[in-house]
């Protein structure tokens, strides 16, 4: 065996000497002291406190932690239920995550029947494109969000109420294709329709579009 | 639903068990707190420390034996009165933190020349006076600072310096450098 250094052999000595010491110390309870009420009180009060479910889990470090973080789950899914700040952070993600991507989406409310159904969708580089269709009809919109002239020459205008709000827009038609074109919100939309589809039926579906 | 679940789990037979350690142990804890803390209200301060910490252990003492149990409430009631004394906060006592062995905490092996050494040092130790001997252990085996020593002596801090130095001058004089 190693010899120990010196640090502890005296370290081992003055442990010796004060065991010998606490032998010789006297402390009776009911002689030297007593124990105070407050005192007996007081441990009483951990017994029972032992017993709550909130202490077992408050009363480690994994517990704080495992707490803390249904805490904060709990807070954040009461915040996403008021509606304004579900969009500020979900617009936030989304330009954290992908700044190219179009955040507030329109899209149209009605559509002539529920045969109409989505058949492409993107959005990048500023732009979201959407294609509906229904057999052989189509609508789509084109949404981008870095607003922008655009050139009207052979279109009409004309205004029309999107959303409940009188918006000017341009269209053209070249026998086959219904276009429409226009500012809103800060965004640039066109809007394509066939023949198929019925003027009718695009004015609504253009009217209808909304967030 | 974590809550519901804790709330179902019957826990009288810990709280028997914690009440039953305070009425056998309270007395011998008290009495090593009181020993380190030289206080009796700073003893009552660690006993309150040691049962919380004995409070949150509650499940794993239950698995030990009675002997196994006075071992570790006495190093309990220690470890929170050092503590105090150090003004620690956030002092673990975790059961599988402390050596249970119900044999002497002093069995560590010496050799035949560490035994005599040691006993030479305990002559030498015995025959300073107390009051370098009390600033000298508290440093040596708590590696308490000299503000932390003057305020469990009640002394001033200079006169914590000057006893701890010309105790370890004694010492190094008699047994040399002891690292």
């Amino acid at each position: 065996m190693a010899d120990m250094n010196k640090k502890n052999k005296l370290k081992k000595a003055f442990s010796k000497i004060e065991k010998e010491e606490f032998d010789k110390f006297e402390c009776v309870e009911g002689k030297d002291f007593e124990f105070s009420e407050e005192f007996d009180e007081s441990i009483h009060r951990i017994a029972k406190r032992r017993n709550s479910p909130l202490w077992k889990i408050t009363s480690t470090k994994k517990g704080k932690i495992i707490l803390t973080i249904i805490s904060a789950v709990l807070v954040i899914a009461l915040l996403m239920c008021i509606p304004p700040v579900r969009k500020a952070v979900s617009g936030g993600f989304i330009k954290i995550f992908n700044p190219t991507m179009v955040s507030d989406v329109y899209t149209p409310s009605f559509f002539p029947d529920e045969t109409w159904k989505i058949t492409e969708k993107s959005n990048k580089n500023h732009v979201c494109y959407t294609k509906w269709e229904s057999g052989d009809n189509f609508f789509s919109l084109r949404q981008q969000d870095n607003e922008q002239n655009f050139d009207k020459t052979g279109m009409t205008g004309s205004e029309i109420f999107i959303n409940g709000k009188k918006t000017t827009v341009f269209y053209s038609y070249d026998g086959d294709i219904y276009t429409y074109v226009w500012l809103f919100d800060g965004y640039l939309f066109n809007a394509t329709a066939n023949k198929e589809t019925g003027i009718d039926n695009t004015r609504n579906m253009i009217s209808s579009i909304k967030k | 639903m974590l809550l519901i679940y804790l709330s179902a789990i019957p826990d009288s037979e810990s709280h028997d068990i914690f009440i039953e350690i305070y009425e056998k142990h309270r007395a011998s804890m008290y009495k090593i707190a009181k020993f380190y803390t030289r206080d009796h209200y700073k003893a009552e301060d660690a006993l309150q420390n040691a049962f919380l910490g004995i409070a949150k252990n509650m499940d794993k003492i239950k698995s030990l034996t009675s002997e196994q149990i006075e071992t570790y409430v006495h190093k309990i009631a220690k470890n929170a009165a050092i503590s105090l004394l150090r003004k620690e906060k956030n002092v673990c006592f975790d059961i599988d933190d402390m050596y249970l062995d119900v044999a002497s905490d002093d069995n560590i092996e010496e050799s035949a020349a560490d035994k005599e050494t040691i006993d030479e040092m305990i002559q030498f130790i015995k025959s300073m006076k107390q009051e370098y001997r009390d600033v000298l252990s508290y440093s040596f085996l708590y590696d308490m600072s000299p503000a932390q020593i003057a305020d469990v002596l009640n002394i001033p801090l200079s006169t914590v310096k000057t006893r701890y130095y010309r105790g370890l001058a004694l010492l190094k004089e008699r047994f040399g450098e002891n690292g």
